[in-house]
């Protein structure tokens, strides 16, 4: 009985606690008011929420002393005890700024980021589908932003007076070693992989990670889509070709299979060309695809494609007795990439990979046949690991093979040259945050190269600081090493990397939906590949040649203040000369114009259900030399000027119309001028200007999807 | 004699101690959901919210006081106007939500809810996110649907989205109303009988049903 007793007491004490008032504010250590903060006494249900003024109050009940504790999004959480002896407490708490990294300054804020699931894109798959003069292409979209220059018989990227091949593509990253289709001399070349496969881009024109390496001016790094999650077919019908891909899904994982074929001979019955072809161009691509989630963490990603391409033209040539040369071309490509990523416990993730190229080409000329090979590979592991929550550690390892080899053969005559190499190459870096307005990133890369015997080691450096809520400003900078064109490695292993040297400053608001974006930047090139001869057949190389590029980028985007419009306005300024190749001396490069201006627009109009887009470009005159003076690249073409339109009609949410117009008013393009060899016996070199096949370009396609479900949302694939 | 009853009294003391404690939490949760009809401000929404938080704090291996957390700060982002601060509460919603996703990864409601915070996430910006975020909460009420074919809210989410496509473009409606009409029937058939479960969606199924029949007049 006894024992009951006290029993009864001790639930009657238990029943019986003490009531305390608990009042008091929440603040940011700045003094600011937090209102809707989150008040609690640990282990209980009790708390309040904070009013406007910042101030909560609640009855407690308890035991001796409590855990009271504020939660606030964006704030370390705040703790104070309180004693249950009192009939009030006040309790004021001040909570420090949680650093989040998502929240923190962008170290890399002079890239051109879009992932589709991020909220603040630049520029994503869609939006490169949706510009217009584009052509569907990745890199036609991104030659609308500031940084790049339209360079109209290559179609490739030319970055702040690089060279085409001066700017990289990696795709889950793995090297791409050739991105773009092969071309003619003059016709415009796209890349080889549809926008549609990738989830988010980033396009860096300067100043990029260490874990880049092998390019002078930019990388372009493209991440395919995750795990699709609906079964879908795809057919696309167009005036050019026609395409099918199809895609199975399971639970954690799909296989998507993809076949197109391509054939402009139709188009150029209708069209007519000022190019003479003897069969128009025309390829096949097969691509399959899978992927497969593995455990909670892990992702196996893998893609294999192939494509067949041929055209066989005859080039004007002011040198040739008929006034034309041939060029009967064949290129076939395999590219394989596959990649694997996961955590490691919480602290690592890896990321690895290994992707392979083979790219036989073959070159019909007259009376004569140029064969070249390209076979590479790269393999890739990286890991990544946090120090604490303000420092990220990364480091990695990878190794690029190649063999390249080619063959000049004539009637009784044959030359053929080859070489092989691996090169290993490691890097590190750490991306650390003083705070969420401070951020730095300091790393370097090491590469041995067996066929050069080099060793090479590039630092890199980033700095960011975000100057308000909407603002920030960014250094970056470091050397960057690229081996010389596989031609001239070709010709000679006596030479090294080339090399550049960067420096990178950059502006950015950002508010709304509306980015201003202003960088300047200079370059400083050097051990350049010199040669005598033609670039055909280069003697006599050397590592002697050098450069500069200084300019101004401007970048403005709104999507704001039209209601269903969009536009961004590009303007880049630069300065470059170099010599290198055949220069006989520094000069302005061919490739390079000192203004180049774009202005893209697209309008979602509702009631017709269309996404229309108009583009201009404009592009300052660009040299070229002319050997009938004696001046070196003195020659000026007519500025480049191009106004394009496109119109998608959603006829169905499975079917969209397509059409585009480029160069709409028909300007009068040329890209430089081709001299003969030898003066006619006037004693002037004869020439023609390079022109666009066509004043315009026309297409029109149907797509279709038929999916799983039967209403599926096509927006995303237009 | 005394033993006996000694024992059954630190027997039924124990028992109400253990079924006090999810007593306590029931009692808790029910009252606090009573007070969800009388939110009228996007304030009164956080503040509820954060009253599930509380629960959530205390009570660490349940999910629903944290889906109804998100759910009340989603409620609350609809009403908000500035686009910052629609996108600072749903931020908070996506760690919520990856915690439980992490908790309960076969729970279709938590999907279905994922579907309600994407297309919150949609709504602060349709011209700029229209695209990415329909196709990410499809995603997540296909999701929800594979895990549970039957769940009344995502049904309803799911046959919303497509009337609303069908409509866009044009096509009939009749398939997509018969089924809405059908569920609605069904509605009590498929829900939870757990007081606490989830409950929300009837009423803006009966909407979607009324604006059927309307448009079939």
């Amino acid at each position: 009985m006894k024992t009951l007793s006290i029993l009864i007491l001790l639930l009657l004490s238990l029943q019986l606690p003490a009531q305390t008032w608990v009042r008091g504010e929440v603040r940011s250590a700045n003094g600011e008011i937090l209102a809707g903060a989150n008040v609690l006494l640990e282990g209980t249900y009790l708390g309040a929420t904070t009013d406007t003024a910042g101030r909560f109050g609640f009855a407690a009940e308890g035991e001796g002393a409590g855990q009271l504790r504020s939660v606030y999004m964006g704030y370390a959480d705040g703790k104070a005890e309180i004693s249950f002896a009192n009939d009030t407490v006040d309790v004021t708490f001040q909570l420090e700024e949680a650093f989040n990294e998502l929240k923190a300054v962008a170290i890399t804020a002079g890239a051109f980021e879009a992932g589709d699931a991020s909220k603040s894109a630049t520029l994503t798959s869609l939006d490169m589908v949706t510009t217009a003069g584009s052509s569907g292409d990745v890199y036609g979209a991104l030659q609308t932003l500031p940084g790049t220059a339209t360079v109209g018989e290559s179609g490739r990227l030319f970055v702040r007076g690089g060279t085409g091949e001066e700017s990289q593509t990696y795709i889950d990253g793995q090297m791409v070693q050739v991105p773009y289709n092969s071309a003619a001399p003059g016709v415009p070349t796209r890349g080889r992989f549809s926008p549609f496969m990738f989830q988010g881009t980033i396009f860096s024109t300067g100043g990029y990670s260490a874990e880049y390496g092998e390019a002078l001016s930019s990388v372009l790094l493209l991440n395919t889509h995750d795990v699709p999650t609906k079964d879908r077919l795809d057919i696309g019908l167009l005036t050019v070709g026609a395409q099918l891909a199809g895609t199975k899904t399971w639970e954690t994982g799909s296989i998507s299979l993809d076949g197109s074929y391509t054939d402009l001979t139709p188009y150029f019955g209708i069209v007519p060309q000022n190019l003479s072809w003897n069969r128009a161009p025309h390829s096949g691509n097969a691509a399959l695809s899978i992927r497969q989630q593995t455990g909670r963490d892990g992702l196996f990603k893998f893609y294999a494609g192939g494509s067949w391409a041929g055209a066989d033209l005859a080039v004007a040539d002011p040198g040739a007795a008929s006034g034309q040369s041939g060029y009967d071309l064949q290129n076939d490509n395999l590219y394989l990439n596959a990649s694997y990523k996961t955590l490691i416990g919480d602290q690592w993730s890896l990321q690895t990979g290994v992707s392979a190229t083979a790219n036989p080409e073959r070159v019909g000329l007259d009376g004569a046949t140029y064969e070249r090979s390209m076979e590479g590979w790269h393999g890739k592991v990286m890991v990544k690991r946090a120090l604490g929550e303000k420092a990220k550690l990364r480091v990695g390892g990878e190794v690029f093979g190649e063999q390249q080899g080619d063959r000049y053969s004539e009637e009784n005559w044959t030359v053929e040259r080859q070489f092989g190499q691996a090169m290993p190459a490691a890097f590190a870096e750490v991306d650390a945050y003083a705070s969420t307005r401070l951020g730095f990133r300091v790393g370097g890369r090491w590469s041995y190269h067996s066929y050069l015997q080099e060793h090479r080691l590039a630092p890199r450096f980033s700095l960011a600081w975000k100057l308000g809520d909407h603002s920030s400003v960014s250094l970056a900078g470091g050397r960057f090493y690229q081996q010389p064109r596989a031609e001239y490695r070709l010709a000679t292993e006596a030479l090294r990397s080339e090399r550049a040297d960067q420096i990178v400053l950059n502006h950015q608001i950002r508010r709304q939906n509306r980015t201003l974006r202003t960088e300047i930047y200079y370059k400083n090139y050097g051990d350049l590949v010199r040669f005598s001869g033609t670039p055909q057949q280069p003697t006599n190389l050397s590592n002697t040649g050098d450069g500069y590029a200084y300019g101004l980028d401007l970048f403005f985007r709104d999507q704001k203040t039209i209601p269903n419009g969009d536009y961004w306005i590009s303007y880049s300024y630069l300065q470059t000369e170099r010599n290198f190749q055949d220069f006989p001396e520094a000069a302005v490069p061919t490739f390079a114009s000192t203004h180049n201006f774009n202005v893209v627009y697209k309008h979602w109009i509702s009631d017709w259900r269309s996404s229309t887009g108009a583009t201009f470009t404009y592009g300052s005159p660009r040299r070229y030399d002319d050997p009938n003076t004696p001046a070196f690249n003195d020659g000026r073409t007519a500025s480049y000027l191009s106004f394009d339109l496109n119109w998608s009609f959603l006829y169905r949410e499975n079917i969209i119309f397509h059409a585009a117009v480029n160069n709409v008013p028909g300007f009068r393009q040329e890209f430089g001028y081709r001299f003969a060899d030898q003066p006619n016996s006037d004693g002037a070199y004869e020439s023609v200007a390079i022109r666009p096949p066509a004043r315009r370009f026309f297409l029109i396609g149907c797509f279709i999807t038929l999916s799983s479900d039967p209403a599926d949302n096509q927006l995303d694939t237009l | 004699m005394k033993k006996t009853s000694l024992i059954i009294a630190l027997l039924a003391f124990s028992l109400t101690v253990f079924a006090g404690g999810k007593k306590k939490y029931q009692e808790a949760m029910g009252k606090t959901l009573a007070k969800m009809s009388q939110c009228q401000s996007p304030d009164d929404f956080i503040a509820l919210g954060n009253e599930f938080e509380r629960i959530a704090v205390a009570e660490e291996k349940e999910w629903l006081p944290r889906y109804y957390q998100v759910y009340t700060y989603v409620f609350a982002s609809f009403m908000e106007q500035e686009p910052e601060v629609k996108d600072g509460l749903l931020d908070k919603v996506e760690l919520v939500l990856e915690e439980l996703e992490d908790m309960e990864p076969k729970e279709a409601e938590i999907h279905a809810l994922k579907g309600q915070y994407l297309t919150a996430r949609l709504v602060v910006n349709p011209d700029v996110r229209g695209p990415q975020y329909s196709m990410l909460a499809e995603m997540a009420i296909g999701k929800a649907l594979r895990l549970d074919g039957s769940n009344p809210r995502a049904r309803y989410m799911d046959l919303s989205f497509k009337i609303g496509k069908t409509k866009y473009f044009g096509g009939s409606t009749d398939q997509f109303c018969a089924e809405a009409s059908e569920l609605l029937a069904d509605w009590e058939k498929m829900q939870s009988g757990d007081a606490l479960a989830p409950s929300w969606g009837k009423n803006q199924l009966e909407g979607i049903v009324a604006e059927c029949n309307g448009n079939n007049q």
